[in-house]
Parts: C-alpha cells; structure tokens; sequence
C-alpha cells in the first residue's frame, strides 16, 4: 500500500466533502458506541478488567524477549515451524518462499491488519498466485480495490447499494435477476461464492490476535468463521503475527477476552475464538498438515526503545477509532496507511516516519475519549503529543516554530505586541457589521470557507486591563 | 538470522544486563500466576451458573433444548430440526426462546436511523417445537429432516436414531454448507458468556463447527464451567503436553456487521446453533474445576 499520509489535510478535506462517507459513518454512534456502552453496563468490574488487562499487556512487553523465545519453543514443541521477519520485506519472502515452495495456487486469507502492513496480498499475486480475502468486509475491499478504512468494520465506509452494484458487476455467473434487496441476500451471495473457494485453497493465511507463550498457541477472534475455515481447512496454515501479540498465559487470555469484544462490538464475546496448537495431530481427521507461525518485527522493537511502548499495548478492537469525533468527520482512508483513527495517529509516525506522517497526531481534538474507552489504558494524548513535539522540532516544523519565535518576540514587548494586535482587532471589529460576524477573512479562507468568525469586540486586552484598573465601567 | 536480531533489538531496548531478572520474573509468574480480578457473573454456581449459561447463549440466538440423558437425543434433535415423525414432547424442558438477539435488535435500529431498514426474515424468535425455518433449500421440503452428519463418536454411534435422521459419518473433503446439519460434543460450557468450547480430537474435526448450516452441539450439563479460567485449566490439566490443535469457543451462530452495519447471521459458518444440555443438572458447588 503506498501511504497518502502525507497529504492528510487534502485527505481530510476531500472526506469531508464525500456525502456517501458521511451516511455510512453516521452510523458509528449508535451502533458500535451504543453497543459498547450497553456491554461495559453489564460489567461492573469493568474497570478492574481494563487495569487487570494493561498489566498484563505491560508485563509481557517489559519481558518480551523472554515471553517472545518461551512461545516460540512452545509452538515449536506441538509442531509448528517458527520464521522471524525483521521487517515487511523479510516476511513477504517467508511467505511467498512458502507458498511457491508447495505449488501453490490459491490462498485463502483471514482478515489481518499486519497482512495490509507487509502488503502481502500484492506481493503473492505479483508470483501468480491468486489471494481472496475471506473477511465478507475484506472481501468487498478486494473486488474494489481498496484498503480497510476500520480494524474491526474494514467496510465501514460503503453501504449497501455500493456491494449490490459490486456484486453484480463480479459475479457475472449468477442470474443478472437475482435479488439483492437484503444485507441477508447480499451475505448468502458471498457464503456461496467463497464456499468454494475454501475448499479449493492450497494454504491458509491468518492472523492472530493474541499468542500464549505458555502453551504456543495462536488465538483468533472473529464473527463469520472465515478465519476458521481459512485455518482448518487448507494442507498448510499460516499465522502471520506481530511481536506484540504474545502474552503469558491462557488465563490471561481470559482477561484479554473479557475487554475485547465488548470495547469492539459490545458483544461479551465474538462468535469464535480459536485456539490453535500446531497442527493436525495424530489421529485427528482434519486440520492443516503444518502450521507455520511468521513472527514480525516492522518497527515495533524501535517503538520499545523510544518511548513508545505504550502504543504496543494495543489489541485492536477500534473503540478508539469509533469513539474519536475526527475519524467519525473524516473515516479511515483520510489517514492514509493502514491504522487509522487515536491508535493510527499514535503509531503511523513510527512505521513511516514523522515527516511523512506527522500531521496525523495533529488530527486530534484532544478530547480524551479514546483512551477512556481504550480496553488497555493506552495514553493516547500523550503519544500522539510527543509525536506532535517530534514533528515540531523535525525540519518540517520550520512553519510552526518561526510563528511562535515570532509571537514570543513580540510577546515579550508589551508596546509592540499592543501595537500588533490593536490595529488589526479595530479593523475586524468595523467590518463585523450589527451581527458581529465576519462571512469572509482574506487571510482565513479556510476558517470562513465553512463558518463565520466572531468579531472582536475592538479593544486590546491591554486597554480593557487598563480601563479597569482605572475603574471604569464596562 | 532474523531471530537473534530480533530478540538483540528488544534487550537493547529493555535493558540486556537485566535479562536474568527477565527471566527469573517469567519463571516465577509462570509457575505462580497471580489471580485474575474475575467478575460476579463469571464465578456462580449450581442451577445460577447453569441459568447464566442459557441466558447468553439465547441472547447470542442460539437455541438451548435440556433432556434428562443422550438416550433422549436423537428425539431432541429430531424434533430440532422438525422432522414431523419426531414426538411431540421428548425434552424435559424446553426454553423459550423468543428471545430476540439483543444485537440484533439495535442493529435494526441502527439500519432504520441510516436508512438501510428492511425485514429481519431470520426467524430467530421460533420456538423449537415448530421446525426451524432453514435456508430454502430445506423450508421447500417439510417433510424431510437435513441431512445429519457427526464424526466417528461412539456417544452418537451408539444410540437409537430413526430411521430418517440415522446420522452420516462425515469425513474430511464433504463440503456441508446450506440444507445440511452436524451434531458435535463440546468438551465444555463457559457459564459466564455463553461459549461452547470444542476440542479438536479423533472424534471431534473442528470443521464440523464451521461447515453446516445448522450446528447442533451436545452438552453435558456437569462440564458447565463458571469462568474461562476454569474451562482453560481444566482443558490444560486434561492435556499437559499439548493442547487440542484447535479449541474453538463458539458464542452463538456465525455473524457479520459487513453490510450496511446490519447483523446477518451465517456468514461463513452456521446460521443456526442449537444447544442440547443433557445428564444431571449441577451440583450447588459444581464439579471441581481446574
């Protein structure tokens, strides 16, 4: 995926204008907010769960290297095979290296967030395979073309005209009379569809939402069951996995199960969660012959190391993203990589790089939601304020500090600053008019373009000061 | 190699020098974990524990069927899925079910709200005595029950069917999907969401969870476990060296919100999961787990 991160207020401003956008998000608030609202209700340990859930998340991460090597000897015990990749690059190769090493043709893909980070899906077809996303919502990403504009909802942004009109135009075999009337017409269209598929794939690539040291198990947690049918089914199953997703025990799984679903959906639990313990064994009539795990740096080490640690505690629910008053204004694509929303602003700089994503941090109105709703305390203000601090200091900040050094000279010369302010308030304030609003500011279109702006009422600070001092009336 | 890079990365992050007291931190939470903050609901008991179980599951929009023993199965199932041979009462107790999934319902609120409002046709207020309204393929045909299908389990194997729901072996390649049912053993129950645990083993292949269109699953009541904590010790304990290769934890039917924001159930997997408790109910302490 190349990143637009680097024209995010273009992106911001095209989404804003985008009508279609706005209906399809204006949704959020009473669905999966609501939703999430209800299921905290019904917990009323919830907050005990949530301190419970980031101990376990900073315990794991402070001894990472410990918990990373113990899962993998675990994993390796029950028979799955271990890849480390340093990077996107170095798991794409694994990847590839295994699929063409077994011929294959057809690959069967759970939804995954990491997969859309490494650009996996690209990299197999440029070898010739054909990859299909199994995720009903990823699945319409794939015949149009598109990225994920939601970690847990990657379909968010379209309604349901937009996948009738899609279905149509793709499955061409099917009886251009059929109805399509119904969310419930349109999802047995795509059960049957990739129905086949599955049967036919030659691996399997997954995800994984959680790994256990304790035992070497890769956890999966899903709604439709097409991560199951994408692990159980295929000769060879693939986890692709981030560093982070280890934590120590099956017990503290159970407490990473009970905030996630339920800050996600606001479901006390997702339809299937899935163990899975190496491969097929002995006896057993079904599952994959192997089971690969692809271990995935990309960045995240370097988070460890400088400060932001904290962002790794995520699990990936998106209650930030529904909860955030600027990613229900502008949706996921704005953002312009693959995480989007609180948790995109605060990790995007670090996989791409503060110049080119620097102005995501910015998109924030610093209200807090996010990490209230956050299942595992992420301090998303802050992160995104260091960020902010970075890009000020990076030479792309050159705009913000020589307005600041500017203000700060004159503000350290009270005559001056008098003068600065006093001409430019009186002006203002004579072309307010009776209704003391300005429609149009030369020098802040973007301002009027979409609101008035108050009129100053004509005096400086300092003369209203002074006014009072001498104890006139106001 | 990748590996050491990777792991030199973390303890130039972390702090090499402390890299024995890493360890010797992982060793001992491991040996000892500490205790998770459990909520109330996750540690009832008895007739409470077992109430809190039927209650999620229904909520999810499975259905939940109790019968004394397994002798009683193959009527229950016969009944579930409306076979018109099946007798009338054959179940101890059956639940109501019209209990409409409380997602789903705001969902439709949420579809009207944005316009994308149109009929809930998934009927999951029936009640089990009326045969279940199946995709088309089986609402056509009243007269004949879905085809059946279990693994080689011999706690199936050996019981009574009728004739026309006598049970097919399924093995490993038949697709299933729409006008088909299976019927597994869950290992367990987890009182506290409403999860079926199902273990991968000989007699048990994951996929039979995930292919049919209707999924039924046996339940012996005294597996019913309180909390997630319980049920994963107690699936430990059972099996110290490995874990089943897959344990699914099946909350209620397959789902997607994908389109319009809407929840459809059958997604992949199963549109209807019906849930038979069977055996003695649990005790006021319940069995000792983990």
């Amino acid at each position: 995926v190349t990143p637009t991160t680097d024209t995010f207020k273009a992106n911001t401003t095209a989404a804003l204008a985008d009508k279609k956008l706005a209906k399809a998000l204006a949704g959020l608030p009473g669905g999966l907010v609501a939703q999430r609202a209800a299921a905290y209700a019904r917990v009323p340990e919830f907050e005990t769960l949530r301190t419970a859930a980031r101990d376990i998340r900073d315990h794991t991460l402070q001894n990472l290297d410990v918990y990373l090597e113990r899962f993998a000897a675990k994993a390796e015990a029950a028979g799955s095979r271990i890849h480390w990749a340093a990077d996107a690059a170095e798991a794409r190769r694994i990847i590839a290296h295994l699929a063409t090493e077994r011929g294959t043709r057809l690959v069967a893909k759970g939804k995954s967030m990491v997969s859309e980070e490494i650009g996996l899906n690209a990299h197999l077809e440029s070898l010739g395979m054909e990859v299909f996303e199994s995720d009903l919502g990823e699945y319409l990403l794939q015949i149009r073309g598109e990225t994920p504009s939601h970690i847990i909802a990657p379909a968010i942004h379209l309604s349901q005209d937009q996948v009738e009109a899609d279905f149509r135009r793709r499955h061409t075999h099917l009886d251009p009379a059929r109805n399509l009337e119904t969310p419930e017409s349109l999802v047995a269209e795509a059960r049957a569809v990739l129905r086949a598929r599955f049967l036919a794939a030659d691996i399997g690539i997954t995800g994984a939402n959680f790994l256990v040291a304790e035992t070497g198990t890769a956890v999966i947690v899903t709604n439709e069951g097409n991560g199951d049918l994408s692990a159980h089914l295929p000769k060879t199953h693939i986890v692709l996995a981030a560093i982070d997703k280890v934590v120590p025990t099956l017990s503290d799984l159970a407490t990473l199960l009970r905030v996630l679903a339920r800050s996600a959906t606001g479901q006390d639990m997702t339809a299937y969660t899935t163990l899975m313990t190496g491969p097929k064994a002995p006896g057993d009539p079904d599952g994959p012959e192997e089971c690969h795990v692809v271990i995935l740096d990309n960045g995240r080490t370097e988070m460890l190391r400088s400060g932001f640690a904290e962002a790794l505690r995520c699990i990936r629910c998106g209650a930030c993203l529904n909860h955030c008053p600027i990613y229900n204004a502008v949706g996921g694509h704005a953002y312009g990589w693959v995480y989007a929303g609180p948790i995109g602003a605060a990790i995007t700089p670090a996989f791409l790089g503060v110049e080119k994503a620097g102005d995501l941090p910015a998109a924030s109105t610093f209200c807090g939601k996010c990490e209230e709703v956050c299942p595992v305390k992420i301090p998303l203000t802050r992160l995104m304020r260091t960020w902010r601090e970075k890009q000020f200091s990076s030479p792309r900040g050159w705009k913000a500090r020589t307005l600041l050094r500017l203000w700060a000279f004159a503000a350290r010369r009270p005559r001056l600053y008098h003068l600065a302010a006093r001409f430019p308030i009186a002006l203002l304030s004579a072309f307010a008019g009776s209704k003391r609003r300005l429609t149009r500011l030369p020098i802040a279109r973007g301002w009027t373009r979409v609101r008035d702006f108050p009129a100053p009422q004509g005096r400086t600070f300092q003369q209203l000061w002074r006014e009072r001092q001498r104890g006139v009336p106001r | 190699m990748s590996r050491e890079a990777i792991l030199r990365r973390i303890r130039a992050a972390l702090g090499p020098e402390k890299e024995p007291a890493r360890t010797r931190a992982v060793a001992v939470r491991l040996a000892a974990p500490p205790p998770n903050p459990r909520p109330a609901f996750a540690g009832l008991a008895g007739a409470e524990r077992e109430s809190r179980l039927i209650e999620c599951l229904e909520g999810q929009g499975a259905t939940v069927i109790t019968i004394p023993d397994l002798a009683a199965l193959p009527a229950a199932v016969a009944t579930l899925l409306g076979s018109p041979q099946a007798p009338a009462k054959t179940t101890e107790q059956v639940h109501d079910t019209a209990c409409l999934d409380p997602g789903l319902r705001r969902d439709d609120e949420v579809g009207n709200a944005i316009g994308a409002h149109t009929s809930d046709v998934t009927p999951t207020e029936v009640g089990v005595q009326i045969p279940l309204g199946f995709s088309q393929h089986l609402t056509r045909d009243n007269e004949k029950p879905c085809p059946l299908f279990i693994a080689d389990d011999a706690r199936f194997t050996a019981l009574a069917w009728p004739e026309r729901l006598t049970p097919q072996r399924w093995t490993p390649g038949e697709t299933l999907g729409d006008g088909f049912a299976a019927l597994t053993h869950a290992e367990a129950a987890v009182a506290e969401t409403g999860t079926l645990v199902l273990a991968s083993s000989a007699v048990s292949p994951a996929s039979l969870a995930f292919l049919p269109e209707v999924h039924l699953v046996a339940v012996r009541r005294e597996t019913i476990a309180a909390s997630f904590e319980d049920s994963f010790a107690a699936l430990a304990a059972a099996a110290p060296a490995r874990l089943p290769r897959a344990i699914n934890l099946v909350s209620g039917p397959s789902r997607t919100g994908d389109i319009g924001g809407r929840i459809v159930k059958g997604a992949h997997g199963p549109r209807r999961l019906c849930v038979i408790l069977y055996g003695p109910p649990l005790g006021v302490t319940g069995p000792a787990q983990g």
